[in-house]
C-alpha cells in the first residue's frame, strides 16, 4: 500500500497499461501510478442504426462493451437513447471511435474526441496540477484519489516544480546560435552548439541528476528539441526527455487558422511523457501571465500543463464546458448539427447588432470617471442563464430577451452558465484582493498573472457562444449577451444623466461620465450603486482621469472613433487605446518616444507645461533617427503575414519581407508576424532574420520621421501641435531657427547668438499654440 | 455585375436553378427575392454570412411600401458549418415554401472536416434538395471566387451541376486596365 500527498503532474494513455499518472509527492519523490481507465462514447440515430453498430461492434467482448443507454442532449432539451460504447484501454478509444465513424457516417456521435483528463477529472475531480491524497497498491495501480484544494481557491500551496530552462543565445530564424544556455535554479551551464556530442553526454547528464519535471524552453517546439532528437538519434546519444521509460516524444503539427478575423499561425508543438515541455516563444500568452497563468489555466481547464500553455482561451472555455457536460451527463457533441433557427429578416437588423458604443466628444476632458462592468458578458451569461439551451423560440413569460424575439427559461440552469459561474466569482475575488493589498503584497504578482489567465478566458467565452466550432455555442445566445449589454449599458448611461453626470463615451461595457463637483472616488459610489441597482450587474470604478483625451480618426480628424483615447489617471498612471503606443505593429522607436511624450504630459500638473520639453524632445529622436543614432533594432517593424505570397495582387511590406526571406530557403507561413526594417529604393523592406546584416544608411529615414511626427501628433494636437504643424517646424525650416524675440543683433554678433542658443532655447522657440 | 443582370428566370416547382457567379451576385439574388418575398413566404439558407438585409430592404422599396411586411416573408437561416447546411435542409417544412441557399459551397471548403466527408455530406444535402424540389422551388447560388482554394472548389461544383436544372454561368465583368484616353 502506498500513500502519499502531492500534486498530480502529468497523465496519459499507454497502450499497455491504461492511464499513467505522474505525481510530485511533498515528500520529494516523483511517483508514476497506473489506472485502468475504461472511457465511453456514445452513438445516436435510429434504433435500426443503432442495431446495426452493436451488430458490428460485438464481436470484440474484451476491448469493448456495449449497453443501451439515455443521455441528456441539451440541443433537444430532452433524454435521448444512445448506444454506449465502452473502450476499456482508453488508448484504444480514438481507434476505435475513428473505425465507427467510419463505418457509420450518419450516426451522430458525442463524447467522442475528449482529452482523458477532462475524462479523469470528470470521475475523480482531480487535475492536473491538483492537490491530491493518494493511495494506490502494491502495484502502484492508483485505488482512491481525494483532491485537497480545487480548482477554485484563491491561495493555493505553492507546487514544488524542478524547472530546467533550455535556450539557444539567439532567435534561430534570426542568427545561428552558437551556444545552448541551460539552467537549473541558480546553476547555469552553457554548450557549444558546433560540438554536438559532448552537449548530448552533458545534457543527458543533467537531466538525469536534475531529473526536472519541466522543460522551460526558447523555441524548444520548433527549433531546440526537433535538432536535439536528430542528433541524440545521430549520435545514439538517447536524452531521456521523457520521464516515461519507452515512449518516444509527441508531435503535433504547425497550422494555420483564423480567429476573430485575424490569421494566426502556431508553430509545432513537441509533447513529453512524464514531464511537461513549455516553449515560451510558443506558448499562449506567456508575455502576459507566464508560468504562474498558465498552471492557472491547467488547473481549472484540467488539461495537462504542456496542453494548457499552448491552447488558445477559447479551446480553454471549450474544455471547462465539456468538463460541466461530463459531470452533469450531459452528451458532448462531436459534430454540432445545431443551427441558427428560421426567422424573418427584419429580425436580422435588431438581432445582430453587437455592443454598443456612443461616440466620444473629441478632444480633452478633465475630471472624467471610467466606469466598467465588471466581465459585462460572462457576467451576463450567469446573471441571464444564457446557454444554447436555455433559448426559447416562443416568446413566454417573464425573461424575455431585450429587444429580440427570444425568451429565456430559468426553471434550471444552463450549462454555460453553470461552467462559467466559479470561474467569473474567481475573478472577481481576485480583483478585490488585488484592489485591496499594496504592491509590496507578496501575492500580488502570482494573484495578477492567475487573474490575467482568468481575463483571457472569460473574454473569450462570450465569443466562443457564437463560434462556429463550439460545442455549446449558439448564435442566438451571442446574439441575446449582446441585446442584454445594450440594455445594461442604456440603463448605466440613463442613471448617470438622472444623477447629472454628462456622458463623454460609452463603450460596450463602459462609461466615460464627468460632473464638474464629482471628482473623487466616493463621490462616484452612489453612482455605481444606482448602475447596480437598475441592470443586477457588477459594475467598478477603473479610476478617475486627471485628463483624458479622445482623438479623431486618422482619415478626418473631425470624426471620433471609439476606444481611441489616452489620459492620465489621478494616482499618474497612464492609460492608452487605440494609438501607436499599444499597437503591436508599431516600431519600438515610435511606440516609446509616444509613450515619453505621454509621461512628460502626465508629469505636469497642467499638460501645456510640458510642450517645451516635448518638442525638445521630438527633436533630439529626429536628430538621433537622422544620424543612425537609433539601434535599428528599435526601428523593426512587426506585422502579420496576412495570406499565402501567392495570393497576394499587390505585396504588402510583409509580403516583400517574405520574399525575401524565400529566396534565402527561409519559409514564413501566413499568420506569422515578419519583422522588417523600411528601406530605401526597391523593395522599400529589408527582412530582419536574413543572414546579412542591414546597412544602416539604406534605412528609410523618411519614412520613420513621418511615423513619428504622427505618433507625436496624436498625442500633441489637442496642445495646438498636430502632425501638420510639428512637421513643419521640424523638418522643413524648423532647424533654421528664426529669433523674433531676441533684439536684433549686430551683423557681425548675429552668427554668434544663434551659435550660443542653447537646445532648452530652442524649444521655447518653437512651443506655443 | 447588377447592372448587367438584373433579373433571373423565378424558381419553379419541380426544379432546381443553379446560378455559378462570384460575389457582386448578391445585389441581383436580393433582388430577387424581393420579388419572391411579396409573393409570398420564401426561406433562404445562407452558408457563406453574406445575406445582405440592406440590399434587400432597398430592392423592396422599389416596388412596395410594405417592406416591414415583405421582410417578415424572407425566414432566414445562416449555417456556418457543412454539418449545419445539411441538418438545416433536413429540418426544413416541406410546405411549397420557395427555397433559395446563398454561397452553398462556403461551408464545404472547411480544411478543418475531411474531404471525402465533406463530399459525403455535400451529396446528402443535394439530395435533400431534390426532394424539397418536388414540391418547391429551388434556387442555388454557389459562389465562384478569385483565388479558388486549390481544386476542391470545382470538385465540389461538379455534383451541384449534375443536380440543377437550369445553369446560370456569370463571370465579373472585366476591368479596364488603365483609363482610355480622350481623344
Amino acid at each position: 500500500m502506498l500513500e502519499f500527498t502531492g500534486w498530480l503532474l502529468d497523465l496519459f494513455e499507454d497502450p499497455r497499461e491504461g492511464l499513467v499518472l505522474y505525481f510530485i509527492d511533498e515528500d520529494g519523490a516523483r511517483r508514476r501510478l497506473i489506472y485502468p481507465f475504461p472511457v465511453t462514447f456514445y452513438a445516436l440515430g435510429s434504433d435500426v442504426e443503432l442495431r446495426a453498430l452493436w451488430r458490428h461492434l460485438s464481436n470484440r467482448p474484451r476491448e469493448i462493451t456495449l449497453r443501451r443507454t439515455q443521455r441528456m442532449d441539451v440541443f433537444k432539451r430532452r433524454m435521448v437513447m444512445a448506444l454506449a460504447v465502452t473502450v476499456q484501454n482508453p488508448y484504444e478509444v480514438s481507434k476505435v471511435f475513428r473505425q465507427t465513424a467510419a463505418h457509420f457516417p450518419h450516426l451522430e456521435y458525442a463524447d467522442a474526441d475528449l482529452q482523458v483528463s477532462l475524462r479523469f477529472a470528470a470521475k475523480t475531480k482531480a487535475f492536473p496540477l491538483s492537490r491530491c491524497r493518494v493511495v494506490a497498491d502494491e502495484d502502484h495501480k492508483l485505488e482512491t484519489i481525494d483532491i485537497l484544494e480545487d480548482a477554485w481557491v484563491l491561495k493555493t500551496m505553492p507546487i514544488p516544480l524542478r524547472i530546467m530552462t533550455l535556450s539557444p543565445d539567439v532567435a534561430p530564424h534570426h542568427a545561428r546560435p552558437h551556444y545552448l544556455k541551460a539552467a537549473i535554479g541558480d546553476e547555469e551551464y552553457h554548450f557549444d552548439l558546433q560540438t554536438w556530442r559532448p552537449l548530448l553526454v552533458n545534457l543527458r547528464a543533467l537531466i538525469q541528476r536534475y531529473d526536472p519535471d519541466l522543460l522551460l524552453t526558447d523555441w524548444g517546439d520548433t527549433w531546440l528539441l526537433p535538432r536535439l532528437l536528430q542528433q541524440s538519434e545521430k549520435y545514439h546519444i538517447p536524452l531521456g526527455l521523457n520521464r516515461e521509460v519507452g515512449r518516444g516524444v509527441s508531435w503535433h503539427e504547425e497550422r494555420t487558422y483564423f480567429s476573430y478575423g485575424q490569421i494566426v499561425y502556431r508553430g509545432q508543438q513537441i509533447h513529453l511523457f512524464g514531464r511537461c515541455h513549455i516553449d515560451r516563444q510558443n506558448a499562449m500568452l506567456w508575455d502576459d501571465y507566464r508560468l504562474d497563468g498558465t498552471i492557472e489555466v491547467s488547473r481549472i481547464t484540467a488539461l495537462p500543463l504542456q496542453t494548457a500553455s499552448r491552447v488558445s482561451p477559447g479551446t480553454g472555455i471549450s474544455s471547462i464546458e465539456m468538463l460541466t457536460a461530463l459531470r452533469e451527463g450531459i452528451l458532448v457533441p462531436w459534430q454540432k448539427q445545431q443551427a441558427e433557427m428560421l426567422k424573418p429578416a427584419a429580425d436580422l437588423f435588431t438581432a445582430d447588432q453587437g455592443g454598443l458604443v456612443y461616440q466620444p466628444h473629441i478632444g480633452v476632458h478633465k475630471h472624467v470617471a471610467q466606469i466598467d462592468f465588471v466581465s459585462l458578458y460572462p457576467a451576463i451569461m450567469v446573471h441571464f442563464n444564457i446557454s444554447p439551451e436555455t433559448i426559447l423560440p416562443d416568446p413566454q413569460g417573464d425573461n424575455m430577451v431585450p429587444a429580440l424575439g427570444l425568451a429565456i427559461d430559468t426553471s434550471q440552469d444552463g450549462l454555460v452558465p453553470k461552467a462559467l459561474r466559479p470561474l467569473l466569482e474567481k475573478r472577481i475575488a481576485m480583483k478585490k484582493y488585488l484592489a485591496s493589498k499594496p504592491s509590496w503584497d507578496p501575492f500580488r504578482k502570482n494573484f495578477s498573472r492567475r487573474a490575467s489567465a482568468l481575463k483571457w478566458l472569460l473574454v473569450t467565452c462570450f465569443g466562443y457562444l457564437g463560434y462556429k466550432n463550439a460545442r455549446f455555442g449558439r448564435i442566438e445566445a451571442h446574439q441575446a449577451v449582446t441585446a442584454y449589454g445594450r440594455e445594461a449599458l442604456l440603463r448605466a448611461k440613463e442613471a448617470a444623466e438622472d444623477l447629472g453626470f454628462e456622458v463623454i463615451q460609452l463603450y460596450v461595457d463602459g462609461l466615460w461620465v464627468q460632473h464638474p463637483d464629482k471628482t473623487q472616488p466616493a463621490d462616484i459610489e452612489p453612482l455605481l450603486l444606482e448602475i447596480q441597482a437598475r441592470t443586477a450587474l457588477p459594475i467598478s470604478l477603473d479610476g478617475i482621469y486627471r485628463w483624458v483625451v479622445f482623438v479623431g480618426s486618422r482619415q478626418d480628424k473631425n470624426r471620433p472613433v471609439a476606444n481611441r483615447y489616452f489620459g492620465v489617471f489621478q494616482d499618474g498612471s497612464i492609460k492608452v487605446r487605440g494609438i501607436d503606443a499599444r499597437r503591436r505593429d508599431s516600431t519600438p522607436f515610435v511606440s516609446q518616444a509616444q509613450m515619453h511624450l505621454l509621461e512628460l504630459l502626465a508629469s505636469k500638473d497642467q499638460p501645456e507645461e510640458a510642450l517645451p520639453e516635448a518638442i525638445a524632445f521630438l527633436q533630439e529622436r529626429l536628430r538621433a533617427l537622422r544620424h543612425r543614432q537609433v539601434d535599428l533594432s528599435d526601428l523593426l517593424v512587426r506585422q502579420r503575414l496576412g495570406r499565402k505570397l501567392a495570393a497576394y495582387r499587390t505585396p504588402s511590406p510583409a509580403a516583400r519581407a517574405v520574399l525575401q526571406l524565400q529566396s534565402v530557403g527561409k519559409e514564413m507561413r501566413p499568420g506569422q508576424r515578419v519583422p522588417f526594417l523600411y528601406t530605401l529604393g526597391r523593395p522599400g523592406v529589408f527582412a530582419w532574420d536574413m543572414p546579412q546584416r542591414p546597412n544602416p544608411q539604406a534605412v528609410d529615414v523618411a519614412r520613420y520621421q513621418r511615423l513619428l511626427l504622427r505618433a507625436a501628433g496624436i498625442v500633441l494636437e489637442s496642445w495646438g501641435w498636430d502632425e501638420k504643424r510639428l512637421t513643419e517646424k521640424m523638418l522643413s525650416d524648423a532647424s533654421q531657427l528664426k529669433l523674433p524675440t531676441l533684439p536684433k543683433p549686430h551683423p557681425e554678433k548675429h552668427g554668434h547668438q544663434v551659435r550660443r542658443l542653447t537646445d532648452s532655447q530652442a524649444s521655447h522657440a518653437l512651443s506655443g499654440p | 455585375m447588377d447592372r448587367q443582370i438584373t433579373v433571373f428566370p423565378m424558381p419553379k416547382t419541380g426544379k432546381i436553378s443553379l446560378v455559378v457567379a462570384p460575389r457582386g451576385v448578391v445585389q441581383t439574388l436580393m433582388s430577387m427575392l424581393a420579388t419572391l418575398a411579396q409573393r409570398g413566404r420564401v426561406i433562404v439558407l445562407d452558408g457563406g454570412n453574406c445575406f445582405d438585409g440592406y440590399a434587400l430592404a432597398r430592392a423592396l422599396r422599389r416596388s412596395t411600401h410594405q417592406v416591414q411586411a415583405a421582410l417578415k416573408q424572407v425566414l432566414l437561416s445562416r449555417a456556418f458549418t457543412c454539418y449545419q447546411l445539411v441538418a438545416m435542409l433536413a429540418e426544413l417544412p416541406v410546405d411549397g415554401t420557395p427555397v433559395i441557399v446563398l454561397d452553398m459551397l462556403s461551408t464545404f471548403l472547411d480544411e478543418n472536416v475531411h474531404f471525402t466527408k465533406r463530399q459525403r455530406l455535400l451529396a446528402n444535402g443535394l439530395n435533400l434538395l431534390r426532394q424539397i424540389s418536388a414540391g418547391a422551388p429551388v434556387a442555388i447560388w454557389a459562389r465562384t471566387r478569385s483565388s479558388p482554394v486549390g481544386d476542391e472548389d470545382r470538385q465540389l461544383l461538379i455534383p451541384l451541376l449534375e443536380t440543377a436544372h437550369d445553369i446560370w454561368e456569370l463571370q465579373a465583368p472585366h476591368t479596364l486596365e488603365h483609363q482610355l484616353p480622350l481623344f
